[in-house]
């Protein structure tokens, strides 16, 4: 039977091949159709790359940016996530901006004046000033959002010297403060102080998704979790932009990511796995920045929550500090792009302190078995949670959990998604995490070693002698004066090498790839990290030639 | 139409558009039950990771409440239950726009994906369960056996990644990433994606195809076909396709679910932006109502496939009904 039936069957084999062969010829045609971005230009897939004047800055027609994921909000009172943040700096007002060096600057505020006694702020902006349609730029705008953010807003940590804010004229507005506040600057950057109509704000509940801007970008098209698109905004009173729209995609898988700046469907990738770093392509411009103020990868214990006994001597934690041989982490895990920390953050150039930590952070396994050997503590066990997502810190908590076994710290690495993690810091439920700041050193001081989160969740608040770090956290938080400033932070961090709530390891870095023809972008050094997506557009602006 | 009681209740046993209906019902609520139960059970918090890092305790439960996440499970449950009964699925808490809306934005990618998955499936899928059915100790059966092991057992990420390290970077056969448009001219897009899945899908809906095929051949009128002298498409269709096809119909709902799965990894490998990827930011970023809007709607789109292959069934081999 079966005989039979193989004669009349070879036609319809051959022809059902045939339909196979088809649809597949059909569906390889995709190498001539256009890639899902804007046509390859000069450069990357920038279009429009071209008018490249040896006097002018180039123009860029159009460019492609992938961030480290969707755009959530662009309501800078809703949320604290660096993508939105990211966005929001480009595509709203700010009356400071940071510069390529991460210093503030003015921007929108002509002066920003503090009284003697350092408590009132009297903020004027410049004349003139319109939104890009055309409204005015006025004081009661700043009122607003420092209203909005002190009632619960998402970002107020950052303006939380404030008490109020107040109309004087159409153009001044006077802040009232609680104590005064160096780091004030930072504060009123984008981060917490975007711009918008307060009018608009107050009469549209879906504003936000169709914002005005006094930033160098407006929004063309907003679609959550869908498509971004700004383009240059022609009332931003620091333009004109060279970049003339930015389109933001979203991709969440790591290699996705890579396939698409290799192939050049996107022309400025953030945050690419660092593990990736030999699979880009070579034409590619890589380069490493610094994440965040504080600039630190770091090993946080718990104290006094569910771990309790284990990390309770401060011996202990010291003891762990000396067993780390952190060339070696920088190496292996983070390929030899970040460097070994000597104190709680990189070596800043204002109000750091190079080689805070014990031993000057170098690897001494004699004098930390020593340690424990004075704290008798012989062997102890624990769980590191460590994000599964972030480039290089599963690697770097396998290799400090190796490093610390030779003391006879046994830690299991145990790789979480995000969530679970900042869900098990918040309740209070984890012995060791391996972690990363990134925000201005005074934040970042006042929540590792202050009655911020990390001191509060990790059980560091609630330890003997934390009265005194918070004294001098509230001392450095109003005092103006520079070499005081960092005669402050040396006594801070003096404190925190006696007592080592947490262990800084590496600087936190990101990796990104730009194909875009920037004259003159130099990002080695830049600081903080969330001012990246910003810097390149300003750069692609021509800014760092000059302009 | 019969009907039987069960205590008080008269149950509509005979017609099939009932016991659909009251199939999916039942499934929905237990979809909805399970996934707003098991968000709840994982660990993370949804407000934690809107505020960052800097947040302190006030603006946690602010930022909770704002969120609509305070209350209590059953509180929570409640107001979840009461929302959908008024067909309202509630908003993103992350994005702050309705889960309907993002959910309509992903859905044609994924649907579309899994028409082209399910046309390459079964055009790869008959050819190959009909020549293996009349040449079972060939060596095409025996590739087909080695190749079905291989692709079953091959996870649907491996395989998207080295399908596009050969189809896409180095013979650039296909894009990268991404989709433009929609069928047709999207086929450029979702034919390796579709593809990927497919490989996972043929030897399944194959084997079965061949089982029921083998079943056939043994039938008297095949043979009677036979000797009356009929050949080529006529045969293979009405007398061995048609009449075998009825076990691959009721494969139908489980190839949907299978692809549902599969395309939260496709989707994030080849960066479609369908439900799949939808899913997993929510899940990532804790948003429950997004994702149990999504738990919910795939749910409810398998039931309604499952029945209907099931009507289909019934249709085309009336034994299967009685």
């Amino acid at each position: 039977m079966v005989e039979l039936t193989r004669r009349p069957l070879r036609a319809s084999r051959a022809a059902v091949g045939l339909v196979v062969v088809g649809l597949v010829l059909a569906a390889c045609t995709s190498s001539a159709t256009p890639a899902p971005t804007a046509a390859p230009a000069a450069s990357g897939a920038a279009s429009g790359a071209a008018s490249k004047a040896p006097s002018a800055a180039p123009t860029i027609a159009s460019a492609k940016f992938a961030g480290a994921g969707p755009v959530l909000t662009l309501d800078v009172t809703k949320s604290g996530d660096l993508v939105s943040v990211d966005i929001i700096i480009l595509s709203q007002g700010n009356l400071v901006r940071h510069d390529a060096t991460g210093i503030p600057k003015l921007e929108m505020a002509e002066s920003i004046t503090n009284s003697t006694d350092g408590l009132t702020v009297t903020i004027k902006l410049k004349p003139n000033l319109k939104y890009s349609d055309g409204t005015a730029v006025t004081s009661a705008d700043i009122k607003d959002i420092v209203d909005r953010q002190l009632n619960g807003g998402a970002n107020s940590v950052f303006i939380a010297s404030v008490k109020s804010a107040e109309v004087v004229d159409a153009v001044t507005a006077k802040l009232t403060l609680k104590y005064p506040d160096p780091d004030l600057w930072n504060g009123l950057s984008a981060r917490a102080m975007a711009l918008n109509p307060a009018a608009k704000v107050a009469a549209d509940k879906d504003y936000f998704l169709h914002p005005v801007s006094a930033g160098p970008y407006m929004v063309k098209e907003f679609t959550p979790n869908k498509s971004f698109t700004m383009v240059e905004n022609p009332n931003f009173v620091g333009g004109p932009m060279v970049v003339k729209q930015i389109e933001l995609v979203n991709v969440p898988d790591a290699t996705s990511k890579v396939l698409q700046l290799n192939n050049k469907l996107i022309d400025f990738a953030w945050d690419i796995p660092i593990a990736a770093k030999d699979s880009l392509t070579k034409d590619l411009r890589q380069f490493v920045i610094r994440v965040g103020g504080a600039n630190t990868v770091y090993v946080n214990m718990n104290p006094t929550g569910k771990a309790g006994s284990k990390f309770a001597d401060a011996r202990v934690r010291q003891a762990m500090s000396l067993a780390l041989d952190r060339q070696a982490v920088a190496d292996t895990a983070f390929l030899g792009l970040v460097k070994p920390l000597t104190s709680f953050w990189y070596d800043c150039p204002d109000i750091c302190t190079p080689g805070a930590l014990p031993n000057g952070g170098k690897q001494d396994l004699v004098a930390a078995q020593k340690l424990m050997d004075a704290a008798g503590v012989k062997e102890i066990k624990a769980e590191m949670l460590v994000s599964s997502t972030r480039g290089g810190w599963k690697e770097g908590a396998t290799i400090v959990a190796q490093q610390l076994a030779k003391i006879g710290v046994n830690l299991t690495v145990n790789p979480v998604d995000e969530a679970t993690w900042n869900a098990a810091t918040a309740a209070d439920n984890f012995e060791v995490i391996f972690n990363g700041g990134a925000t201005s050193p005074q934040v970042t001081m006042a929540s590792w070693f202050g009655n911020g989160f990390s001191a509060i969740h990790s059980g560091y608040a609630k330890t003997a002698g934390h009265d005194a770090v918070v004294a001098l956290i509230d001392k450095m938080a109003s005092e103006l004066d520079v070499a005081k400033r960092k005669d402050l932070m040396t006594q801070i961090q003096k404190i925190g090498a006696d007592t080592m709530p947490m262990i800084p390891v590496v600087e936190r870095i990101a990796l990104d790839g730009i194909w875009l023809p920037v004259p003159a972008l130099t990002v080695a050094d830049l600081t903080p990290g969330y001012i990246i997506m910003q810097t390149v557009a300003e750069q692609t602006a021509g800014k760092a030639a000059g302009k | 139409m019969q009907a039987r009681r069960v205590g008080g209740l008269r149950l509509p046993t005979r017609s099939p558009l009932l016991r659909i209906i009251a199939r999916s019902v039942l499934v929905a609520v237990s979809v909805t039950w399970v996934s707003f139960s098991l968000m709840r059970l994982t660990p993370g918090d949804p407000a934690i990771l809107l505020l960052g890092d800097q947040a302190t305790d006030e603006l946690i439960a602010r930022m909770r409440e704002q969120l609509g996440l305070n209350g209590t499970y059953l509180e929570q449950l409640g107001r979840y239950l009461s929302q959908l009964a008024q067909g309202d699925m509630g908003k993103s808490v992350v994005f702050g726009v309705p889960v309907t809306t993002l959910i309509a934005q992903a859905v044609p990618v994924t649907l579309q994906l899994m028409l082209v998955s399910i046309t390459m499936t079964v055009i790869l899928a008959v050819p190959i369960a009909v020549y293996v059915s009349l040449n079972p100790k060939g060596r095409g059966a025996s590739a087909f056996l080695v190749l079905a092991s291989l692709f079953v057992s091959t996870p649907a990420f491996f395989t998207g990644l080295l399908a596009l390290l050969i189809a896409a970077v180095w013979l650039k056969i296909a894009p990268v990433a991404g989709i433009v448009g929609n069928l047709p001219e999207a086929i450029t897009y979702l034919w390796l994606p579709s593809l990927v899945i497919a490989l996972a899908l043929v030897p399944i809906l194959a084997r079965v195809l061949i089982a029921s095929i083998t079943d056939t051949l043994r039938e008297e009128f095949v043979e009677v076909a036979i000797v009356r002298g009929v050949r080529g498409w006529t045969f293979a269709w009405r007398y061995l396709i048609r009449p075998s096809i009825a076990p691959t119909l009721s494969l139908l709902s489980y190839i949907v679910g299978t692809l549902f799965a599969s395309a939260v990894v496709v989707e994030l490998v080849f960066n479609l932006p369908g439900t799949g990827t939808l899913l997993v930011g929510a899940v990532s970023g804790r948003d429950y109502p997004l994702v149990q809007g999504i738990v919910l709607f795939s749910g409810v789109f398998v039931v309604v496939i499952g029945a209907f292959a099931d009507i289909v069934t019934v249709r085309i081999d009336p034994r299967v009904g009685r």
